[in-house]
């Protein structure tokens, strides 16, 4: 290495990379750096030619076969190795059918399946809570807003999230996750089998449970580890617990400095100047975060300590103080709060500011759960109109 | 066989007879074994049938039927959730069980008694005339306005709040017209109601409510909330053309005109009438559902 460098730095002559024997124009200076080592840094295996066929193309000659050296930040997407499109972009139109119609019966099959199995596997050893131990929360759709009105007269608006066929697809021990945690996959909504990827398909296949549209991540302490294929309804939380919830947002596409920023931009005589960003700083650069155009929207947005105002068992809909990001019918991540004051020291805090610990297990399985569930401070649409009572003395 | 043979020779001489003869001289066949004097019974009544108040054409039966039921256009199609609907409508019904929503329209003077902590009572009553009701469900809102000592004062009101403690209708009316606002700018008297107005006779459900034809001459001056003579649907029991030049309302033409193909886009037209029938099934099926759900409810506090 010492010598081609040693031989780079004398040659004043030519000025040409040793490696490839390539000849360029520019300072030698650079040479060093720009050639300094070989070693590709993107090298793909060539991608099997099957799509290929399908494109028109009889031989695959990928962009990304070539050029072992070239800079692997761009590669133009139409020259990537193509993706799997649509589960049934290779089979012929007669598996395609019979693939369907199982589709159509799969989830009611399984769950027929499940309630008809003769033995029942154990369940997992449930724990006591203990402080600083986390439990998994619950995946549901956003329904809509409506107001709220409590006892005092007072108003809110509340958001009604609906907890829908929500079970345990998987659970990671902390040695399989990070050596820190336990992490705990839970989804939501059915969904055709062939939905996602052969990884994902295979975890609801072991847990026994239909392939599920939206599957989030729970980072969980041990002592909370539920089953894979254990479902979750809206009994899971409890009425005047405090909840996060993360969703993602509307999304707007690229937008510029108005919509984004909210800037003013210029004003209505302007001729040249419209919705521009105006300055980009002082100091002869751009400062770090200046606010420019481009995405807006479309991200996850947590909004953290709602209360839970109501819960309705029969159609597993929480009722849940304030609003969230996202449009109706998005899915939304519901678990217990992260805010500092809202968190439980003791068992009496657990019962108020959590839920049941790490499941909702009914005492009896034959009780029947009342399908409304309210809060002291709210209320009820069928009492009387409120009179609220007069201090006189 | 011997009576088989007599049948057939029988029945053809009955067919051969004239149809006056057949009546007054043929004999009384006893063919089907099922004729008989007997005569069954009526039929009791078991349900017993509740004082059915007829409604007339404009008017519904706020149990089955309201406005405020029908859910807000909203496009895309996965933009809307029938559950919420639902669960919504559920609510609706329980306040309507536990409190009487008097009908009413825009146009109509109303007189409302509210719970208000800072109220010396705690309550306050104020009456006005409705200018608009909006919205769907229980965030149906709907505005007072009232001029009291020169000043105009306008309240809203949610329809299904618990705050509401007492209702009344002092004077029914329907307007053509379901949004008011230009009464803002238009001859005081129509808002000014006064606080003690004793309630006029309610005509009965059955009988049609007349549309309010007349014409509210706006205000002359220029400084008018909204430019309404460049909007278009025209507003039907308001009068602003007089105030203007034929110039300017020929201008003015232009401008509502722009808009006036409005009335043939077919994506805006919200059809009502299938949603109508399912709301109206949906609501008879709600009353058993909410005695069902409510049932549970009652064990728990008692």
């Amino acid at each position: 290495m010492l010598a081609s460098r040693q031989r780079l730095f004398t040659s004043t002559t030519k000025s040409s990379c040793c490696f490839c024997e390539r000849e360029f124009h520019g300072n030698k200076k650079y040479a060093a750096k720009r050639h300094r080592t070989p070693r590709p840094k993107n090298v793909f295996t060539p991608v099997e030619p099957v799509n290929a066929v399908k494109r028109g193309e009889r031989f695959a000659v990928r962009y990304t076969d070539k050029y072992g050296v070239r800079s692997d930040k761009f590669v133009p997407v139409h020259k990537l190795p193509a993706p799997r499109w649509s589960w049934d972009y290779d089979l012929t139109k007669d598996n395609v059918d019979f693939l369907s119609e199982i589709a159509r019966n799969y989830s009611e099959n399984l769950q027929t399946e499940a309630t008809n199995a003769p033995l029942n596997d154990e369940l997992w050893p449930v724990h006591d809570w203990q402080k600083d131990s986390k439990r998994c929360g619950a995946v549901g759709i956003k329904l809509g807003v409506h107001p709220i009105w409590f006892k005092d007269g007072s108003y809110c608006n509340s958001t009604l999230i609906q907890i829908l066929d929500c079970n345990v697809v998987k659970y990671f021990s902390k040695e399989e996750y990070n050596n820190k945690t336990a992490a705990l996959l839970v989804g939501a909504k059915n969904a055709s089998p062939f939905y996602r990827n052969e990884k994902y398909a295979q975890f609801c296949r072991d847990a026994g449970i239909p392939m599920k549209a939206k599957c989030f991540r729970f980072l969980v302490t041990e002592n909370a580890a539920l089953k894979p294929g254990t479902p979750i309804n809206a009994m899971h939380f409890r009425v005047g617990q405090y909840v996060d919830c993360l969703a993602k947002s509307i999304g707007y596409g690229f937008q510029g400095v108005m919509q984004r920023w909210k800037m003013a931009g210029g004003h209505p005589h302007a001729k040249l100047w419209h919705r521009r960003i105006g300055s980009l700083g002082a100091g002869g650069k751009v400062i770090k975060g200046k606010k420019m155009p481009g995405q807006l929207g479309g991200t996850y947005e947590n909004i953290r300590g709602l209360k839970v105002l109501r819960i309705n068992t029969k159609y597993n809909v929480i009722y849940v103080k304030g609003r969230f990001a996202g449009h109706i019918n998005q899915f939304v991540k519901i678990c217990d709060t992260s805010v500092g004051r809202l968190q439980p020291n003791t068992e009496e805090e657990a019962k108020r500011l959590i839920g049941p610990f790490p499941r909702y297990i009914p005492i009896d399985s034959n009780e029947e759960l009342p399908e409304e569930i309210y809060h002291d401070s709210v209320h009820r649409m069928n009492d009387p109109s409120i009179i609220l009572p007069s201090t006189e003395k | 066989m011997m009576n088989k043979s007599w049948l057939f020779s029988l029945s053809r001489w009955t067919q051969s007879l004239s149809k006056e003869a057949k009546c007054a001289r043929a004999p009384i066949l006893h063919l089907s074994k099922r004729s008989s004097t007997f005569k069954a019974p009526t039929r009791p009544d078991l349900k017993t049938t509740e004082s059915e108040t007829t409604y007339a054409k404009g008017r519904e039966n706020p149990m089955l039927f309201c406005e405020e039921y029908i859910p807000p256009q909203v496009q895309p199609d996965w933009h809307r959730n029938k559950l919420k609907y639902r669960l919504e409508r559920m609510d609706c019904l329980r306040r309507r069980k536990a409190f009487n929503i008097p009908e009413f329209y825009p146009g109509s003077i109303v007189a409302v008694t509210v719970a208000d902590k800072h109220a010396p009572g705690k309550s306050i009553r104020f009456n006005g005339r409705v200018l608009y009701k909006d919205g769907f469900g229980l965030g149906c809102k709907f505005a007072l306005r009232n001029v009291i000592d020169g000043e105009g004062i306008e309240v809203v009101y949610h329809l299904y709040g618990p705050y509401i403690q007492k209702m009344e209708v002092l004077h029914l009316e329907k307007w053509v017209d379901t949004d008011l606002r230009y009464l803002r700018d238009a001859d005081p008297s129509y808002c000014t109601i006064d606080p003690d107005m004793q309630p006029k006779a309610l005509p009965p459900t059955s009988v049609e409510l007349e549309l309010f034809r007349e014409r509210v001459k706006l205000n002359k001056s220029p400084r008018w909330q909204f430019q309404y003579q460049k909007h278009w649907p025209p507003p039907y029991n308001a009068d602003f053309q007089s105030h203007f030049l034929e110039d300017e309302l020929i201008e003015s033409e232009r401008f509502s005109a722009m808009e006036s193909w409005r009335k043939y886009d077919i994506c805006r037209h919200y059809d009502v009438t299938e949603m109508k029938e399912e709301i109206v099934a949906e609501m008879k099926a709600n009353k058993s559902r909410i005695e069902k759900a409510d049932s549970t409810l009652k064990q728990e506090t008692s």
